[in-house]
């Protein structure tokens, strides 16, 4: 710890040593002392060790303002006067609905889950293209949905003759029509095939094995873009 | 809403009975979506179609009946 006036006087030999080391110091020990230095200068550092604050000189020359406070073996960052704390001791409400920390982010499956983001775990490289409308039904008795994903509803054309409407839209008519059917009511052999398509609905239509057409207790249709 | 049908007279006379999905739309904006442009139709109980389907292809409806609203 030391202080000094900057001003080295005219002096013999020795002093001067003395007084120059003196300064040097000064310098070294950013002018730490217990009270404020006599002479001080714009941008002056002072470690007041009275109360362990390192303290700045402002451009005025005129007050000192706070950096920083000794912690401990740490350091507490100041902002306009202001403590900012650490990063050890801030609050974790802001954070309360995730259990896991920043540093999860190296984990690809911890991150995922906590954003909530579902992916498909496929292997390898090549493209996953998405199933944009599905839906299951049973065509017997009393026709009625199963299941479905962007359908807005079924149209009953006839024997084993269903349109599909889309409840969103396909960019285009070129997807591809994935269906089953399980067996007819009097022919265990059955097919599904695509009538037609369209942006807003695809019609397909249920065979037996002698090509007419037959009612299937259960049906499914997937539509892949 | 699942347990009603929309019905209306398709190009060769017979019925065609829309069978509404759970997608958030309400069973007059499906029949509004659904229903062919300018065909006339109807909001049943599901109910009320038949279940035999034996005889479908001769199922009809008179077009006065189809007095809910038109396709859109």
């Amino acid at each position: 710890m030391a202080q000094h006036d900057y001003n080295i006087d005219d002096q013999n030999g020795f002093d001067f040593l003395v007084d120059l080391n003196n300064a040097l110091s000064a310098i070294a020990t950013n002018n730490a002392g217990s009270s404020e230095p006599n002479t001080t200068f714009a941008h002056m550092l002072w470690f007041d060790t009275n109360n362990d604050l390192m303290k700045v000189r402002n451009e005025a020359n005129s007050t000192w303002v706070i950096v920083a406070k000794k912690d401990g073996s740490g350091w507490t960052p100041y902002r306009q006067g202001t403590a900012l704390g650490t990063a050890s001791v801030q609050p974790d409400d802001r954070y309360v609905h995730r259990t896991n920390n920043l540093s999860d982010l190296g984990s690809a499956t911890t991150a995922r889950a906590n954003l909530g983001v579902r992916v498909i775990d496929a292997p390898g490289t090549a493209p996953l293209f998405a199933c944009r409308a599905w839906v299951s039904f049973n065509g017997t008795g009393t026709v009625a949905i199963i299941g479905s994903g962007n359908v807005s509803s079924i149209t009953d054309n006839g024997v084993g003759d269903y349109t599909v409407n889309f409840a969103t839209y396909m960019t285009d008519d070129d997807y591809c029509v994935v269906g089953t059917c399980d067996e007819t009511r009097s022919i265990v052999a059955s097919i599904l095939m695509c009538e037609e398509s369209n942006v807003d609905n695809t019609t397909i239509l249920i065979k037996n094995d002698g090509a007419q057409p037959e009612d299937a207790n259960r049906a499914s249709v997937a539509i892949f873009r | 809403m699942l347990n009603k049908r929309i019905i209306y007279q398709n190009d060769t006379g017979g019925v065609a009975i829309i069978i509404p999905a759970d997608c958030g739309l309400t069973i007059e904006q499906i029949a509004d979506k659904d229903v062919p442009t300018g065909k006339p139709y109807k909001i049943v109980d599901a109910a009320d179609i038949p279940t035999d389907r034996q005889w479908r292809a001769e199922w009809t409806v008179d077009e006065a009946d189809l007095t809910d609203g038109v396709g859109a």
